[in-house]
């Protein structure tokens, strides 16, 4: 029995040995998965605070997985990418821009595409269209991140000016552009974005005019040029004739090419201004410049309607996802799952306070209770706002190649509000570098 | 007498080797490679193709690249008939002590090179924006609060600006140059002229010019480079535009290159902007050398 019994003993003690060391190497094989990453921004910058915050919290839920930090200011963060890229030695995680900013790592392999993951794991059930949309000619998914979206047409709106000027805010463009003449009068500018740095005009006021004219679907045609869609269209065309016949009624001043956006903003902010338009992102700048009384009569909506427009109501803006985080394509399987894991960890709705603090005010598909976090009367309009977009229209220098957008279509716009180009000369001229250059035309 | 030569030789090619090889890593061997650059289509990441002359036959049909030729030219001729003449007759007015409170004049006149290209570009952002300074007295003066400036909606207008900030800033370097060189001009021989019955004017041209030729050629030198790289204070003053009505080839060269990803074609443009530089410092040495004959022929 004794024998029996010490035999049962060493064979307990043999099986209990084999599952520790067993369990041993499984933990070893799964600990200590050690990710590195590079993030375009420095340590002063409060996107750094917001990162550590909710790197403390996924280490914490995932001990078995480690992050190394490391900071790059914007430019050299373009920069040394490119070099490690060269190299061979990206980072596991990298930080991307959904459109072209980064098209040097995506558009060559660089990148993993994740549609297999999102899919996988249903993470698109949770987040709008926009947030896993193609961001290639061929529609893979690179990044993805804080699920923001950066509208890029917003209308700021003194109140108190209208008010007093007797006005409302516009229904309709027509409305819009039949406003300027009574403001003009009353001695205040009308509308003021300042373009000085030439991007403003397109990202903010032709994006969403092209993408209200066009439909996104046209948009999408156009790019590759399927079904003979192209940039002479109407849409496009179109909606550079609103932006000459805005010059003509003088809502659009021939100044605001020589306006700098900080000119503008204070033009708005020191009540010269009735109307500013800009991006979502103005919110940050606005809630510190304005004094706390005037937040209350500052409203933010979006274009008034264009009539006879694909998009005939008012509920749409152009925008962009928020930079996020993608991975390198050379990653093997464990990685590729931990990266995911730190992916998945931003765009939970359970992180939703860390966005908050910062300033980021995530949009999933339902209600997630931001609204009530919010005590700001700008954040509480700025998130109304975002909630109330039914249709997120491409922004042009998003999604087509930086050279054409900045050399043609940007100089081209100030030009047109100079009176130097007709809508049509433009259209075509871009059309037809678009044809010979743009990498989307040549990915079809 | 030969082994002499040698070990001076010896000593010679001691001390300048690392001068020459630092020279030669910094200066010819990054333009070496922009030459080799220019001649491919390198995106910044990937493995560079060779297309021969393509880079520069689309840099020739480009308005821009035109339009910016113009405006350096446009800063070219500033700085030489402007900065450089400018800088000398207020090096001589000071030299000569032909006002009084020179020192204030002096610390007023070189001010302006020490302050930063960012904080002088900020700062006559604002002074010739529409609705800046320049605007707002405008304004008020004919009673038009809405007035704004429109030196910037033309094309030919544009780079004025632009052009007034470089006098302003730079003339105070030619003034001081001038004036240390002044310095060495023999006060004895300024009062024997005077004795002599010379007046300023016979001074000035026949006795402080003459003796002035090498600085103004080592001036227009340093103010030909100066001016052909020269894009920081336009950059932040006006973003080379509306358009590209203020555009310089500094800036069209970093737009294609870091801007673009045309790594090929912003070497094209850099390797033009060296041989242009070269090509007018050649000119005005020959210049130069001209006028000093002509003086010596004129001394003998």
């Amino acid at each position: 029995m004794n024998y029996a019994l010490s035999q049962l003993a060493r064979k307990a003690s043999s099986l209990l040995f084999a599952t520790a060391i067993s369990l041993g190497a499984t933990a070893l094989a799964r600990a200590d998965v050690t990710l590195t990453a590079i993030f375009p921004y420095t340590k002063v910058d409060p996107d750094y605070a917001r990162l550590q915050e909710t790197y403390e919290r996924f280490h914490a839920a995932n001990p078995d997985i480690t992050i190394k930090f490391d900071y790059l200011d914007h430019d050299a963060y373009h920069n040394k990418m490119q070099a490690l890229a060269i190299s061979g030695n990206l980072p596991d995680i990298l930080t991307l821009w959904p459109g072209k900013r980064t098209g040097y790592l995506t558009g060559r392999g660089y990148a993993k595409d994740l549609r297999e993951l999102i899919q996988r794991d249903g993470v698109d059930k949770m987040l709008r269209p926009v947030f896993t949309q193609a961001q290639a000619a061929t529609g893979e998914v690179y990044e993805i991140g804080v699920p923001y979206v950066n509208f890029t047409n917003v209308v700021y709106v003194n109140r108190k000016l209208l008010d007093q000027i007797g006005l409302q805010y516009p229904k309709t463009l027509d409305g819009f552009m039949g406003q300027a003449k009574t403001i003009r009068a009353a001695g205040y500018r009308p509308a003021v974005f300042g373009d000085q740095s030439s991007w403003v005009l397109q990202s903010c006021l032709l994006s969403v005019m092209v993408g209200r004219l066009g439909t996104p679907e046209w948009f999408a045609n156009a790019l590759t040029g399927a079904e003979g869609a192209g940039f002479k269209d109407e849409p496009f065309v179109g909606a550079l004739q609103k932006i000459k016949q805005m010059v003509d009624a003088g809502l659009i001043d021939p100044s605001e090419p020589s306006t700098t956006r900080e000119q503008a903003l204070s033009a708005f902010v020191s009540g010269r201004s009735v109307y500013f338009i800009g991006g979502i992102w103005e919110v940050v700048n606005l809630t510190s410049a304005l004094p706390a009384e005037m937040k209350d009569f500052v409203e933010i909506r979006s274009l008034p309607a264009i009539e006879g427009a694909a998009l005939a109501g008012s509920d749409s803006s152009s925008g962009q996802p928020a930079t996020g985080f993608g991975m390198s394509s050379k990653l093997d399987d464990e990685k590729t799952e931990a990266a995911w894991k730190w992916i998945k960890f931003n765009l939970d709705p359970s992180n939703k306070d860390i966005a908050v603090k910062y300033g980021l005010l995530p949009i999933y598909t339902e209600d997630v209770g931001i609204a009530d976090m919010l005590t700001d009367p700008l954040a509480k309009k700025s998130y109304a706002f975002s909630s109330s977009i039914a249709h997120v229209l491409p922004v042009l220098d998003d999604r087509l190649d930086a050279e054409g957008v900045m050399q043609v279509v940007n100089a081209g716009l100030q030009e047109l509000v100079l009176g130097s180009v007709t809508p049509e000369d433009l259209a075509a001229k871009y059309e037809a570098w678009v044809a010979a250059n743009d990498s989307n035309r040549k990915a079809k | 007498m030969g082994s002499e030569t040698r070990s001076d030789r010896f000593s010679y090619a001691l001390l300048t080797t690392p001068a020459l090889l630092i020279y030669g890593l910094v200066i010819v061997v990054p333009v070496v490679y922009s030459l080799v650059l220019s001649f491919t289509d390198w995106a910044g990441v990937g493995i560079p193709n060779f297309i021969g002359f393509t880079n520069y036959v689309v840099m020739f049909s480009d308005p821009i690249f035109w339009w910016g030729l113009r405006n350096n030219g446009l800063v070219v001729l500033v700085s030489l008939i402007g900065q450089i003449p400018l800088g000398f007759f207020l090096a001589y007015v000071i030299h000569r002590r032909l006002v009084r409170h020179s020192g204030f004049f002096e610390a007023v006149i070189f001010f302006p090179a020490l302050l930063s290209p960012v904080v002088v570009a900020l700062l006559f952002g604002v002074v010739f924006a529409p609705t800046g300074l320049v605007s707002q007295i405008i304004g008020r003066a004919i009673g038009d609060p809405m007035f704004s400036l429109t030196v910037f909606n033309s094309k030919n207008t544009a780079i004025l600006p632009y052009l007034i900030v470089l006098v302003w800033m730079y003339t105070g370097i030619y003034f001081i140059i001038f004036l240390a060189n002044l310095q060495k001009t023999s006060p004895e021989m300024l009062e024997a002229a005077v004795l002599d019955g010379a007046n300023e004017w016979n001074i000035l041209k026949s006795l402080i010019l003459p003796q002035q030729i090498p600085v103004f050629l080592t001036s227009a030198i340093y103010a030909v480079a100066g001016s052909l790289k020269s894009f920081e204070i336009l950059w932040i003053m006006t973003n080379g535009g509306p358009s590209y009505y203020s555009n310089v080839l500094g800036l069209y060269m970093i737009q294609n290159t870091f801007s673009f990803y045309k790594y090929g074609f912003g070497s094209a443009i850099s390797v033009v902007l060296i041989l242009l530089s070269v090509f007018l410092i050649l000119i005005l040495s020959a210049i130069a050398a001209r006028f000093t004959r002509r003086y010596e022929q004129g001394a003998h």
